[in-house]
């Protein structure tokens, strides 16, 4: 366990000087977006109640933001407890909800955990450790620039873009190794010798925990860019522990939405093995499954790497 | 093609709106015509403390000639190329490469606005070309709201404004309609 984490560690530190000359700065106000491709260049046809449903998804947040500002500026004039709690209060709706919006490794988690025995415990267990990284890294990263470094917002939004790409990359690994693991079975553990569980299970698709823990890594790697801007504020407005405990909040809503997805790949797949039985097609149907899945978190990792390269960091 | 992909691919972290700003637009009409459009832009509470932060002396929370100056070179002449995300459109065809005039920043109970003039390289009589304007940031990640719209000048002209949907643009693959400013005169 700790070997797979410095090993990680590791390549986290060789990636960072690997992609430091291709970082761009994360804002549109203060920095070009390199290749101009505008997100509107690519005419997906999308239906008018999706459109709906995102505009509603966004106002609600546009909203959330309102009152979380307004909140914290009861804090700071008045110090009320009430006030706090309405802070952690909305910054965890505001988690759950901005969590069904892209990103936060919904991908990844449904991928994983719909292609293996995962159990609903999985689903918990991954989504809240990787939500507690999110959060560990946005306040970390926070820390140690307004406190340490004393720099402004223009470098942490830069750095926090650093972040951000070397967790697409890692999630491109993670999803190799997956799918490598998937493939091949674990070591010493062939098709046919004895590994101290049943022979009709697919060997490479249980879910180890070392994996759990080097995809949340992966994921959570990259901290939100909502909670670096949170943090900022509250830091500059001397209410550090405010803002951490808003971000932990909202990590905490973050994770939810993440499980409600987990436990929905999961259930998904009980149901269709359910329906597929257990003969040896459906065996090795599992088994490519799993190793496709570590495919698709492979692709997806590796192509927002690449994006996030020429098109400028996402938020 | 693979420019194509990765775009698509790109979306599940494409950028969600972390920055919010609200504009005021403001027509200026001299002797029946539009010459000039005024904008002001006001941050959230959240960006305008980083703004602050970044572009101010520690213990003076507001702009002088140096900040500004500096604010405009480092946080606005770079959305040039996104024409400073107003899209200025006369008869549906956008007007490009207007030129900014008298930006000023300031600082109003934490709020962080900004204002600016685009002056138009001819009039136009908005009777006779349709004037519309509308605002966004192409990745998504500021989102850019009209919030009110009024005409200003000699009076020459009485019209009305409305904020919709621009029904013949979206950004964010094809999930968001920025809103749009038209001018009915």
């Amino acid at each position: 366990m700790i070997k797979l984490v410095m090993h990680r560690m590791t390549s986290f530190g060789v990636l960072s000087i690997l992609l430091w000359p291709a970082l761009v700065l994360a804002d549109p106000l203060r920095g070009d977006v390199p290749g101009s491709k505008s997100t509107g260049s690519v005419p997906l046809w999308v239906p008018d109640i999706i459109r709906h449903l995102m505009r509603e998804l966004i106002d609600i947040q546009r909203v959330m933001i309102g009152d979380l500002q307004h909140a914290i500026g009861l804090v700071r004039n008045g110090g009320s407890v009430r006030a706090a709690l309405m802070v952690v209060g909305i910054g965890l709706i505001y988690g759950i909800v901005h969590a069904i919006g892209p990103g936060h490794g919904k991908i990844v988690v449904a991928s994983y955990l719909g292609s293996r025995q995962a159990r609903f415990a999985h689903a918990l267990r991954i989504s809240w450790v990787m939500s507690a990284l999110q959060a560990g890294s946005a306040i970390a990263l926070i820390s140690v620039l307004y406190f340490v470094l004393h720099l402004g917002g223009r470098a942490l939004l830069a750095d926090g873009a650093l972040f951000e790409t070397v967790s697409f990359g890692l999630i491109g690994l993670f999803g190799l190794v997956v799918a490598w693991r998937a493939a091949w079975g674990r070591k010493g553990c062939g098709h046919g010798s004895i590994c101290g569980h049943d022979h009709e299970h697919n060997h490479g698709d249980v879910v180890p925990r070392g994996e759990i823990l080097m995809g949340s890594v992966a994921v959570g790697l990259r901290p939100c860019t909502g909670s670096l801007l949170i943090l900022l504020f509250t830091f500059a407005n001397g209410l550090p522990w405010l803002g951490i405990a808003a971000t932990l909040a909202m990590a905490a809503g973050s994770a939810v939405t993440v499980a409600l997805v987990g436990i929905g790949a999961v259930g998904t797949r009980l149901v269709v093995v359910r329906v597929a039985g257990d003969g040896p097609l459906a065996l090795w149907l599992g088994r490519a499954v799993a190793v496709a899945a570590g495919g698709v978190i492979a692709v997806t990792g590796f192509t927002m790497l690449a994006a996030s390269l020429m098109l400028g960091p996402m938020g | 093609m693979l420019v194509t992909l990765i775009n698509f691919m790109a979306y599940p972290a494409a950028a969600h709106p972390h920055v919010w700003v609200t504009t005021v637009t403001r027509f200026i009409v001299a002797k029946g015509a539009v010459t000039g459009i005024r904008v002001e832009w006001a941050f959230d509470e959240f960006y305008s403390s980083s703004l602050i932060e970044d572009y101010t002396d520690h213990h003076d929370v507001k702009f002088d000639a140096k900040d500004v100056a500096a604010l405009k070179k480092g946080a606005f002449q770079r959305t040039a190329g996104q024409n400073y995300f107003t899209f200025i459109k006369v008869d549906g065809k956008l007007l490009t490469d207007l030129i900014p005039s008298e930006f000023n920043a300031t600082v109003v109970k934490g709020i962080v606005h900004y204002q600016f003039l685009l002056p138009l390289r001819a009039p136009v009589d908005p009777r006779r070309h349709p004037l519309t304007v509308t605002y966004y940031e192409e990745s998504y990640y500021v989102d850019v709201t009209p919030e009110a719209a009024h005409i200003e000048g000699d009076g020459s002209l009485v019209c009305k404004t409305t904020i919709a949907e621009d029904p013949n643009t979206t950004i964010y693959f094809g999930m968001v309609k920025p809103m749009m400013v038209t001018l009915h005169c």
